[in-house]
């Protein structure tokens, strides 16, 4: 006799589930390359499957279905309780740091470390902004900021004391549109300010006090007004009325003046295209 | 996000299982009203105890309800797998019992019975027709191919303990196992015709 009879006289039994567990690997391996088994399990399949049908009908206990949907809930609930858990452990900045690799090194050092680059950094751009006492240019020693605001007329106050902190408004010329920001756009025939120190103290009509109200003179041929700041009779600050020329919505540039031979910094504003 | 009882109840079963599989509890109790009564019902035929039927029908589902209903529609239907299931755990659990031999009658019209249903559904009357035919075809089997065809699938022994405790060589058994399994499916197979 050979293999595939053996095998074949044993589908009864393997589909009774009467078969050694070696002995029904061996049957399904053989069956995997034999059509002839693999039809005679499908034709006794339907006829193992139906003899669940024939035990009598009982009826389990309530108990045991509301025992079966307790575990059930109980498992929901669980599920339920792990998941924000898990939300939190998964998420959020220390969890990223304690994910990176680092090669063995923890983050806590290089917080220290970007800390004193900072410092480092903060202490360079201090030195490299008072160094312009000795530069033939110091008028252009400044910082340049680039900025998407219109262009118009822009205002800084200055104050002359212990800290030189600039505010900055914006000069309104006559208002057609209002911007998303809700502020209304400048108009773009002001004429360009010149990087021009010496023209200090600057020309032109004092404005009633309000930084807006320079943007009044639009064509004039003065491009700043100095003015003393309404509320600091005293002079400590001062604000700086600048007028720039550029087509509307391009980008300024925002220019911070020192001069060395003062105590205290100036800053104004240049129109920048 | 779980479904609604109503709506659980309008899916077929290969449509309740991806849902089963999402944990959702309306869908599972919905599975187990189905097929809960046959499971606990062959638990029972194997086991012969009330309690020990249920225990093994609870670890069943539950074992479907936490293994994510890893249902494979290519091996049949999820009725089929699930009695599969139940009847593999109640077979184990038959073994397990040490010195306690299994409840067998023998006596064929214990399983020849028809007990009608109160209500029946479409796909259960198809069920309990294909039941009747069943037990026609198992009632017109000779005793000694019914017997073997019973110590096998409901008793959990091996065609090799069959024989010793029939005193019958092995061949005999094999040979009774097949030509009672032909005729059931023959029956089937007119049943369909």
């Amino acid at each position: 006799m050979s293999d595939h009879d053996d095998f074949y006289e044993d589908i009864p039994a393997y589909m009774l589930g009467a078969l050694d567990p070696d002995e029904a690997r061996a049957l399904e391996l053989h069956a995997e390359s034999c059509e002839r088994c693999r039809h005679e399990l499908r034709w006794l399949t339907p006829a193992v499957r139906a003899l669940p049908d024939t035990v009598d009908r009982e009826t389990p206990s309530p108990q045991l279905r509301a025992r079966l949907m307790a575990e059930v809930r109980a498992d929901v609930a669980e599920a339920a309780d792990r998941e924000p858990a898990a939300a939190r452990e998964s998420g959020g900045f220390g969890e990223w740091l304690r994910r990176l690799n680092l090669g063995g090194l923890t983050w806590k050092p290089l917080t220290g470390l970007a800390a004193i680059i900072l410092i480092v950094a903060a202490f360079a751009g201090y030195e490299v902004g008072n160094s312009g006492g000795g530069s033939s240019t110091p008028n252009l020693q400044a910082s340049v900021t680039k900025s998407r605001e219109p262009s118009g007329l822009v205002a800084a106050v200055v104050r002359h004391g212990d800290r030189a902190e600039g505010t900055r408004a914006r000069g309104l010329g006559p208002a057609r549109r209002k911007d998303r920001t809700g502020a209304r756009p400048l108009r773009p025939r002001f004429q360009r300010q010149r990087d021009d120190s010496d023209r200090r103290p600057p020309r032109g009509r004092k404005s009633d006090g309000h930084p807006r109200a320079g943007g009044r003179h639009q064509g004039a041929d003065l491009d700043a007004d100095r003015q003393r700041s309404p509320g600091n009779l005293a002079g400590e600050n001062q604000v700086w009325v600048g007028r720039r020329e550029a087509d509307e919505g391009s980008a300024l540039k925002c220019v911070t003046r020192r001069r060395p031979t003062e105590d205290t910094p100036r800053r104004r504003f240049a129109g920048g295209y | 996000m779980t479904v609604r009882r109503e709506i659980a109840e309008r899916l077929a079963d290969e449509e309740l299982m991806p849902l089963i599989g999402d944990k959702d509890p309306e869908a599972f109790e919905v599975f187990y009203d189905r097929h809960g009564g046959v499971a606990y019902s062959l638990a029972y035929r194997i086991l012969g105890e009330r309690s020990a039927a249920e225990d093994c029908t609870q670890e069943a589902f539950i074992s479907i309800w936490r293994s994510g209903a890893r249902f494979d529609r290519t091996r049949g239907s999820v009725r089929s797998w699930t009695l599969s299931i139940v009847r593999n755990r109640a077979i184990d659990a038959l073994r397990s019992k040490a010195g306690k031999a299994p409840k067998l009658t023998f006596d064929d019209d214990a399983i020849l019975e028809s007990q009608p249903s109160a209500e029946l559904t479409e796909t259960e009357a198809m069920r309990h027709e294909t039941a009747t035919e069943v037990r026609g075809a198992i009632e017109q089997l000779p005793g000694d191919q019914s017997k073997v065809i019973e110590l096998a699938y409901f008793g959990g022994f091996s065609q090799s303990e069959i024989a010793g405790m029939l005193n019958v060589p092995l061949g005999t058994v094999k040979g009774r196992m097949r030509l009672g399994l032909e005729k059931i499916r023959g029956q089937l197979a007119e049943g369909l015709a």
